[in-house]
């Protein structure tokens, strides 16, 4: 059998003393769609950003593909095909949008910084057939030259997701995807997900929207204060009478 | 050799006071309003010439002072309302030049009004004596008044900070804007006054320093390169760290100018150590900076994080 | 950036170099050759600002110093009969290159206010140095007595020929800086810049990314300093100061900060206004400074803004000027 795509061991931080995660335990298999649900405050955004490396944590490890990359800045990491996308859609606001691509593809290539580059000029225009494609493709052809920060926020998330699918990650962190999105925005990007992702990319979401979550994930984790409640099918977690103490107990998440 | 020493430390915790007077201001005007004020230096040179000219019109030394503080205050406050607060939702680049701007107009404006050669202005008859002080020190009085009076106000400005209302609103200012003026605050006016206050504590810095060293246009801007070394040193925002900054660079600049040359002249020849000392000497207070950066990237006593 | 150049990068600098010579020749004039050379010379050390501070968001108050590396470098070698650029340019680039190495790795640990005074603080330690060292000259600077030479194309003493001199290499350096611009490193600086965090997610080493804009910024600035002792025959302290880097970064200011022609029409301007304030009153900066608080107050982006709009050149997808985090 293949490594797991994603495999945490015991993560554990600590805030002043509070603990955010406490031995965290969670495997990704490769191809799967593994949702993450919890309360406020369980511990979700904080799980994501150790796995992409922004938060060094107290105890645990991260394997990514049977690699330990437990060590690794967040930018090694997105060299070995972990990306992640921001809760708060965290795109280059002041560059246009095709340079976004641009850069989302170079991540794909995994271009590296080399004296080399200081002095091409062929790389735009390499890429330029491929940029056109992406564009048409999500939509967005006519905005090519327009910067994100002066596009609505349905096109925001749709250019965010479109530069973590064309950067052809090995695991994807989405963090909360449809936060803020209208219900046919959500639906677009729901199916998107569907058509161009499943089977093929192995995804960690994190998602507020219980419609969403159980439509599209095949494995669920629960997390409450800082620990795995459980992990199952969306079938067991429907009928888990734990699953709904724990979000009985705080009802404003639904 | 002791009471060389002594002197020396004396020296040193008199700039070092200075400054902390300088560097609270900015530190102060940094935390609350979140600007980099490079023209604080003019300030202090503008405190420096008019107690020079106060003292030239009332021939009363303690008034000449703190008709140079008020001044400089009045100054601050109008500098701050007519410029400055047009500049707070800017970048940092933006303060920076704009107030390098108000650099090259302050000391071309002081160089027209009172000429371009240094001034030296005399000590009263009262404090131009040597006193002596335990362990066969003999220091000049006037140095020891700078002391003294330095850290009077610098304990004065711990209890505006800490006991009175004005300091709590400067303090919950620092960590959060928004809560001032959610508190209906008159934020501006506590703007203005916090500047003000920066541009007293520079201005009274200035005016004791005059008879200590050459009044001239640009007397102000080796004293604000130091004291960003503290600010840096002991925490951006950060008044306590600021005192301890000051404490330190005061001394070891000070120990470094007097003795480094002699240090160096055991282990190098004698003309590499007068060539070096007064090189390494100058650099002590930079390389101490790195230092504090490298191991303490926050300063040595960071402001508490704001939200 | 987008994978051509603009027309205005090509056209400025070589409108810029030919401008000198024909106000010399017009008015008969040759000392005024010198005027523009200065303006030539500081458009390169501002346009090396400007790809630091306009593109990489790293306010740098000490940029100056690389002026005063490497005038001094130039200036040591020549007075040792070390003329040949063929030697010196080596030089100036591992002594500009090393310096900005450590100056950048040092700095570029914080960003924001602390960024600022520490390469202010930094710089003066070189200042320090200068001032400190008899052996080349201390306090009152280092006469310089040769001029570089390149393998005799040139007579380095005939005002013409320096001119040509110093207009080749400045051309060669502003269009090497607008090339890295628009390279795929600088829109790799660019978005270091716009958002550091998903710099790093998307795999691109953001300190490293800096870090090399600073060392590349620097080696220029260098060089700009090996054309200003060649000019003034003279190297001091005083170029390292921090009122040079603060007018450095005003030159950018005034030219539009992130055009790429900006610093071009930043030194012109301030070369010349400086150079005609100064023949009525020795008090000229009494005048500049409200200019300078004006222009940030009210001039948005500059003359390099001022001039895209009166031609409408002004390309849609520039950022506006943000601080790196």
């Amino acid at each position: 059998m293949a490594a797991p795509a994603l495999d945490l061991n015991g993560i554990t931080v600590t805030f002043g003393g509070i603990h955010a995660l406490c031995g965290v335990d969670l495997t990704l298999q490769p191809g799967q769609i593994h949702a993450l649900i919890g309360p406020n405050g369980a511990g979700k955004t904080t799980l994501v950003s150790v796995l992409s490396g922004e938060l060094t944590p107290d105890h645990g490890t991260v394997h990514l593909a049977g690699e330990n990359i437990s060590d690794l800045k967040p930018y090694q990491r997105a060299r070995r095909g972990l990306l992640r996308t921001y809760q708060l859609t965290a795109l280059f606001q002041h560059i246009p949008l095709k340079q976004n691509i641009l850069l989302s593809l170079e991540a794909r290539d995994r271009a590296r910084l080399s004296l080399g580059d200081l002095l091409r000029f062929g790389v735009a225009k390499r890429y330029e057939a491929e940029i056109a494609e992406v564009l048409a493709d999500f939509k967005l052809t006519d905005k090519a030259d327009v910067v994100p920060a002066s596009l609505s926020h349905g096109d925001r998330r749709r250019l965010e997701l479109a530069m973590a699918i064309i950067a052809n990650p090995g695991v994807l962190l989405l963090d909360e995807p449809l936060a803020g999105l209208s219900i046919a925005d959500a639906a677009a990007l729901i199916e998107m997900i569907q058509t161009r992702l499943r089977g093929k990319t192995p995804i960690l979401l994190i998602e507020h929207d219980m419609d969403a979550v159980f439509s599209l994930a095949d494995v669920i984790t629960v997390m409450v204060n800082g620990n795995v409640l459980m992990t199952g099918s969306p079938e067991d977690v429907r009928n888990s009478e734990e699953v709904q103490a724990a979000y009985l107990s705080d009802e404003d998440d639904f | 050799m002791t009471a060389l020493v002594a002197e020396q430390i004396l020296n040193g915790l008199q700039l070092g006071i200075l400054l902390f007077l300088i560097a609270a201001g900015l530190t102060l005007i940094f935390g609350v309003m979140d600007f980099i004020n490079l023209s604080h230096g003019s300030l202090f040179m503008l405190g420096a010439y008019l107690s020079v000219t106060f003292i030239g019109l009332f021939d009363n030394f303690a008034l000449a002072i703190l008709m140079a503080c008020l001044s400089v205050f009045l100054i601050g406050a109008i500098f701050e309302v007519a410029l400055v607060r047009r500049l707070y939702n800017r970048s940092h680049l933006d303060h920076v030049l704009v107030t390098f701007g108000v650099i090259l107009f302050a000391n071309e404006a002081v160089s027209l009004i009172w000429g371009s050669v240094p001034i030296f202005s005399g000590l009263p008859d009262a404090l131009s004596h040597q006193i002596s002080l335990p362990f066969g020190i003999e220091y000049p009085s006037y140095r020891l008044l700078v002391i003294f009076s330095g850290i009077v106000l610098a304990a004065g400005l711990f209890f505006l900070i800490n006991r009175t209302r004005l300091g709590m609103l400067v303090r919950a200012g620092a960590s959060n804007r928004t809560m001032v003026s959610v508190l209906g605050v008159n934020i501006k006016l506590l703007y203005t006054l916090v500047f003000g206050l920066g541009a007293l504590l520079a201005g009274f810095a200035g005016a004791m320093a005059g008879p200590l060293l050459s009044v001239q246009p640009g007397m102000g801007e080796a004293i604000l390169i130091q004291s960003f070394v503290v600010v840096v040193i002991g925490g951006l925002g950060s008044i306590n760290g600021a005192l301890l900054a000051a404490i330190l660079v005061g001394l070891i600049d000070t120990m470094g100018r007097a003795f480094m040359r002699d240090i160096l002249g055991f282990v190098f020849s004698p003309s590499v150590a007068s060539d070096a000392g007064p090189a390494l000497s100058s650099m002590l207070i930079y390389i101490l900076m790195v230092l504090v950066l490298f191991f303490r990237p926050e300063g040595l006593i960071p402001m508490q994080k704001r939200n | 950036m987008h994978g051509r150049l603009e027309l205005q990068s090509i056209i400025v600098p070589l409108l810029a170099i030919a401008i000198g010579p024909i106000v010399a020749l017009l008015t008969g004039d040759v000392y005024v050759l010198h005027v523009y050379e200065r303006a030539l010379i500081f458009a390169v050390a501002a346009a090396s600002l400007n790809l630091i501070l306009g593109f990489g968001g790293m306010v740098s108050f000490g940029h100056a110093v690389f002026i005063g590396l490497g005038a001094y470098v130039t200036g040591i070698m020549s007075n040792a009969d070390i003329t040949a650029l063929w030697f010196q340019v080596p030089a100036i680039l591992a002594v500009t290159g090393i310096v900005a190495l450590v100056m950048g790795l040092i700095a570029l640990r914080t960003t924001g206010v602390y960024f600022i005074m520490i390469t202010l603080a930094l710089a003066q330690i070189f200042y320090y140095t200068a001032v400190s060292t008899s052996t080349f000259g201390g306090d009152d600077g280092l006469v310089i007595y040769e001029r570089s030479t390149f393998f005799g194309f040139y007579d380095p003493w005939d005002s013409w020929q320096f001119y040509g001199f110093i207009a080749t290499v400045s051309l060669g350096l502003i269009w090497f800086i607008t090339a890295v611009i628009n390279s795929d490193f600088g829109l790799r600086l660019l978005a270091t810049r716009e958002n550091p965090q998903r710099s790093g997610a998307l795999g691109m080493h953001v300190l490293g990314t800096r870090l090399l804009a600073f060392v590349i910024a620097g080696m220029v600035c260098g060089l700009a300093g090996m054309l200003l002792a060649n000019q003034s025959e003279f190297a001091t302290p005083g170029y390292a100061n921090w009122q040079r880097s603060g007018e450095l970064l005003a030159i950018v200011i005034l030219g539009g900060v992130g055009l790429r022609m900006g610093p071009v029409y930043g030194a012109f301007a301030f070369i010349l206004v400086e150079h005609t304030l100064a023949a009525y009153t020795s008090h000229w900066a009494f005048y500049f400074g409200p200019v300078l608080v004006l222009v940030v107050l009210f001039l948005n982006r500059g003359l390099g803004g001022l001039v895209d709009r009166i031609l409408h050149t002004r390309s849609t997808t520039l950022p506006e000027f943000e601080e790196a985090r």
